[in-house]
């Protein structure tokens, strides 16, 4: 069985580049997109398993990202949020909008590792 | 004619020249900028790309397991040395503590762990020492933030130095940096601090605090003696936040100081603590405060303070010119006994109409209730009094007066319309209190005045005007109550009950005839004709009379009493009912203990009760109380025999108890023994453990407890002695032993004999061959030689297992120099590592393998030079050790032989040439010493694995002589030497 593919988006490179480290030293095939913009081309090419995602990001905002997922691809594929504290108001919409887990930053990769199996053994 | 006006004469040059210098700076300015914006830009870009190199390094080492499998450790060691060698430039150390930084707000848990870690593995921690030596304050303050925010410990000692900087950032950075680098740094900096401790910077040391891990906090009281008032404030604010309450003592002290930050914090502090204590110093404080302390204290007054201190409240209330103390003080008054004021503002009573009936109702009924202290006469008029004094000076608004019309002029005319507005609602709240202090009127009249909130200030004007003439009334000395009810009441008729509110136009016409009504003369004839007045809709005031809050309208007996309801009788009814249980406790109580009735109970009974078993009543007694209890197990002693019971009554009972309903005795969890070898005669039991059945090889019981008695007392072989007596005893009483009496001396023996046994080792075998040439007696003789045999056998046993255990522990090896080198400076280190080459040994090459990567190059290279040297010192010792052993061994050998020659042919002389002749034919190894096998494999593993080390093969810049002969020529002189020992072995 292949590696479960992931898409990192997360705009601050060196928390990307840590996050990346870890999802992939866990087994994870992990793309790392910076922007809104990026994430929006890579999911009209492919559709990956599960999806980690900042909230604030430049052109395509976190909430934007779940919205486009879900109502304009029609996809259920995990979303995992990624939020600044004192950033509840965003959260909640994400959750309304079909986000499956939210992790706060500062964030613990080995939190996010295990919640990111966790979200993909659910489906 | 010369012109009047001549044009000054312009020097063109001059403009050219001027032109080309402003032309020449602007390009200067502007390749300054562009150089300036490219060399920032190209830094920027450099920084990010660093940045990109520096973080899955980063990554790297953060993630990194220790048990990950090899390439990864390969991979994980390349990267270690590769960060060095980017480190030692200056740009990349920069770059990677920005890096780490960075990373350090990004993650947590763990990671942030690691991170902190690795900041200081890679030595990034003394760039930010560095800054602290800075002049600029700027600098200081980053290297101080920096320590801070990668934990680093060791710099607390540096950084609690800038706590009492002049520079106010940097002693700020100080301050936070000592609470967070350390738990007890906040003792530190409260101690020591002299400078204002700011608002912000109070909240953010709070901060730092909060978030401390198991941070147990200091008893703050003890900084409540600061001399620095800020320490005070801030110890104040922190015993809130950490609900230390022993301050109490202080914190009423505090209520006198200067500070008014400090009193307000104090103050809050006692609110917060419920200290109680200091209400009379609360009292005594209030009048030199300020308007905001005031409030405070009448706050704290309100939430601690007691019916006693309405009346000081009442004081302060009239007193205070105040508008918001005042305020606060009647809101304290309600604090304390609710309702105490009314609301008096904006009350509407248009609209408030009375049904006639209900009114004639409640005619009949006594509304008013008299106090317990006095009359009703006596107590209106003590009211009267204040009402008068107070209703003199009664003042309203400007704007009230101009809507009010008719409404009475003030007496006094206060220009400050604030305390005009203050002194009409507390002139108001005393006419209410005037009007019914001795009164208790039902509280669901109140209603009447909530339905009407949105009352319009014309009936607010007209209810003053009521308030007004029931103030004449009161001004003719005629009993309040009674006027009221004989003139108001039927004037009253028109008011609205709550259902009817919504005819504010009728209300308000009469009102007007309530006015008209009003009249002296008229009241004084109808005061006998007229029921009692219906004043239910009058704000309750009560006077200290002992009731702390107003009753319940339902509890209103003295009300019901009188004009008796059929509804209340039929609470009373209910109320009887409630009382049943009280008169059923009344009645004896039934016995605690019943047999019968606490059949749920397990039954335990005693040992010592064993006897009563048997078929007297008591047994049967107990035997049907059982029988009760079928359904419980029972509970007994382990010396209980519940066999005795079946033994001596094999009637069903004992069935019974066997067999409590559908159970089996076996069923419970109770130790019974089931000891067949019971002698029913004499009840004598002895419980014989598992070890003494097997040693008694199914013989007698009496023969297992002599074997018992004499193993517990160590004599074995008298053991046998006694088995042999008690074979041919059949009889019971045969089987038991006779006593082994032994003497003073046997038994001292004995008992010596067993300490030594129990708790000596084979170094009392020396003691005990003193024991045994002194002893005369065979047993005690047979017994030490015994012990003897055994601890011999324990002495071989263990100098085997002690040596082999020695050489099982693989201790490290410990170089004293190692905790010198942590402390010293780099020179004395320098010297240090000569100093180790001449007096280290074995033990000191681990240490200087260390040094080989240590970040200070010429320490580096002198631990290579010294690390050679004493490999050769301790190879050339070893093998000097070695050599001399074995020419000892030939000593030895040879000293040996000749006396074996001498012993055999005293005549015969051997020369040393023949004597290894005959040892060579013989092929007998000269030495005799086992030892000589015995290799020293830790200093080989070490010799090897540093031999084996590349850096042993670098060159050498210093080349050393020790005085021991460890250097290069003495090796080579005994070059040969060597050859030449091993040679022979």
């Amino acid at each position: 069985m292949g590696k479960a593919k992931l898409l990192l988006a997360e705009d601050d490179d060196l928390l990307a580049a840590l996050l990346n480290f870890r999802l992939k030293k866990g087994g994870y095939e992990v793309t790392h997109s910076s922007d809104g913009k990026q994430v929006k081309e890579f999911l009209s090419q492919t559709m990956p398993d599960i999806i980690v995602s900042d909230i604030m990001m430049p052109y395509f905002s976190g909430i934007e990202l779940i919205s486009y997922v879900r109502k304009e691809l029609n996809s259920n594929v995990p979303i995992i949020i990624i939020s600044s504290a004192g950033n509840e108001e965003n959260v909640l919409n994400a959750f309304e909008l079909g986000a499956n887990d939210f992790i706060s930053k500062p964030v613990n990769p080995t939190e996010l590792l295990v919640r990111v199996g966790r979200e993909l053994n659910k489906n | 004619m010369p012109p009047l006006i001549t044009a000054p004469r312009i020097d063109i040059d001059l403009l050219w020249m001027l032109t080309f210098v402003f032309i020449g700076l602007a390009v200067i300015y502007l390749i300054s900028v562009f150089v300036f914006r490219n060399n920032i830009s190209s830094t920027s870009a450099k920084t990010k790309n660093r940045k990109k190199e520096l973080s899955p390094m980063v990554s790297e080492f953060l993630f990194y397991d220790e048990n990950s499998d090899k390439s990864e450790k390969s991979n994980y060691i390349d990267l270690k040395i590769q960060i060095r060698e980017l480190i030692k430039d200056k740009f990349n150390r920069k770059v990677l503590t920005e890096v780490l930084l960075d990373l350090r707000k990004d993650v947590s848990g763990d990671t942030k762990q690691r991170l902190f870690k690795l900041y200081q593995d890679l030595g990034l921690e003394k760039d930010a020492f560095d800054k602290l030596d800075s002049w600029r304050w700027e600098v200081v303050s980053k290297g101080i933030s920096q320590l801070t925010q990668m934990h680093v410990e060791p710099a607390y000692g540096f950084i609690t130095k800038f706590i009492n900087d002049r520079r106010s950032t940097v002693r700020k950075q100080a301050e936070i940096a000592t609470v967070t680098l350390k738990s007890e740094g906040i003792n530190y900096f409260l101690d020591t601090t002299r400078y204002k401790i700011s608002e912000w910077q109070q909240l953010k040391l709070l901060d730092v605090l909060r978030n401390r891990e198991a941070f147990d906090p200091p008893r703050f009281k003890f900084w409540l003696t600061s001399t620095n008032k800020h320490v005070v404030l801030f110890a104040l604010r922190l015993i809130k936040y950490y609900n230390q309450n022993d301050a109490n003592t202080s914190l009423i002290e505090l209520v006198k100081h200067k500070n008014n930050h400090i009193k307000l914090e104090a103050i809050g502090c006692i609110k917060e603590f419920y200290v109680v204590e200091a209400l009379p110093v609360l009292k005594q404080v209030l009048a030199k405060c300020n308007v905001d302390i005031k409030i405070a204290i009448l706050d704290v007054i309100g939430e601690l303070g007691e019916e006693k201190d309405i009346d000081f409240l009442n004081s302060v209330a009239q007193r205070e010119g105040n508008f918001a103390v005042k305020s606060k003080a009647m809101a304290a008054m309600n604090m304390i006994v609710p309702e105490t004021v009314m609301p008096t503002e904006g009350i509407d009573n248009r609209g408030i109409e009375i049904e006639e009936v209900q009114i004639q109702k409640q005619i009949t009924e006594p509304i008013v209730e008299i106090s317990e202290n006095g009359s009703v006469e006596n107590s209106v008029e003590s009211d009267i009094d204040i009402f008068i004094n107070t209703s003199n000076e009664q003042e309203v608004l400007p704007e009230e007066k101009e809507t009010m019309g008719e409404t009475p002029k003030p007496i006094e005319d206060d220009s400050d319309p604030i305390v005009q507005e203050t002194n009409k609602i507390h002139n108001e709240e005393e006419a209410h209190n005037t009007e019914v202090k001795e009164e208790q009127v039902d509280l669901e009249t109140c209603e009447i005045l909530d339905v009407n909130e949105d009352v319009s200030a014309d009936a607010t004007i007209e209810s003053q005007s009521l308030f007004d003439n029931l103030a004449a009334f009161v001004a003719n000395e005629i009993p309040l109550t009674e006027k009221l009810s004989e003139e108001v009441l039927p004037n009253i008729s028109f008011l609205s009950v709550q259902g009817e509110a919504e005819k504010p136009c009728e209300t308000v016409e009469n009102l007007f005839k309530i006015k008209s009504h009003i009249d002296a003369d008229a009241v004084l004839a109808s005061t006998k004709a007229q029921p009692p007045l219906y004043i239910e809709f009058l704000p309750l005031v009560i006077l200290n009379n002992g009731k702390k809050h107003p009753q319940p309208k339902n509890v209103n007996t003295m009300k019901d009493s009188k004009a008796p309801d059929p509804g209340i009788l039929k609470m009373e009814v209910e109320f009887e009912e409630v009382k049943v249980p009280i008169v059923y406790d009344s009645k004896k109580e039934p016995p605690l203990f019943d047999i019968q009735k606490i059949g749920f109970l397990p039954v335990v009974t005693e040992g010592e009760e064993k006897q009563e078993f048997g078929p007297d009543v008591d047994d049967c007694r107990l035997v049907s109380d059982i029988e009760e209890l079928g359904f419980l197990p029972i509970v007994t002693d382990a010396e209980r025999k519940i066999e005795d019971v079946g033994a001596n009554d094999e009637s069903g009972e004992s069935d019974v108890i066997e067999e409590l309903e559908g159970f089996v005795l076996n069923d419970f969890e109770v130790d019974f023994e089931r000891t067949e070898n019971t002698v029913s005669q004499e009840n004598i039991e002895f419980e014989l453990d598992d070890e003494a059945f097997v040693n008694v090889d199914g013989e007698g019981y009496g023969e297992d407890v002599i074997t018992w008695l004499l193993t517990q007392n160590g004599v074995e072989e008298i053991e046998v002695e006694f088995e042999e007596v008690s074979k041919d005893s059949e009889n019971i009483e045969d089987l038991i032993p006779e006593p082994v009496y032994y003497n003073e001396h046997e038994a001292y023996m004995m008992g010596l004999l067993d300490d030594l046994e129990e708790m000596g080792d084979h170094r009392e075998i020396a003691l005990l061959e003193e024991l045994l040439e002194a002893e005369n007696k065979g047993f005690i003789k047979d017994r030490i030689l015994h012990m003897i045999e055994i601890f011999s056998k324990q002495r071989d046993g263990h100098i085997a297992l002690r040596k082999s255990h020695i050489e099982e522990l693989d201790l490290p090896s410990f170089s004293v120099f190692a905790d010198l080198f942590k402390s010293i400076d780099r020179e004395s280190k320098l010297i240090l590592l000569e100093e180790i080459v001449i007096v280290g040994d074995e033990k000191e090459i681990q240490f200087l393998d260390g040094l080989l990567e240590d970040p200070d190059t010429e320490i580096r290279i002198k631990a290579q030079s010294a690390l050679k040297l004493l490999v050769a010192k301790v190879a050339e010792n070893e093998e000097t050790k070695k050599d001399k052993k074995k020419e000892d061994d030939t000593k030895l050998t040879k000293a040996l032989f000749d006396d074996q020659m001498a012993k055999e042919n005293p005549e015969v002389q051997y020369t040393e040439d023949e004597f290894h002749q005959l040892l060579n034919e013989v092929d007998i190894e000269p030495s005799l010493d086992p030892e000589i096998f015995d290799i020293d494999f830790e200093l080989s593993e070490v010799l090897d694995k540093t031999y084996d080390k590349e850096v042993l093969n670098l060159p050498v810049i210093a080349t050393e002589v020790s005085p021991n002969g460890a250097s290069f020529l003495f090796q080579l002189y005994n070059f040969p030497k060597n050859i030449f020992g091993k040679l022979n072995g």
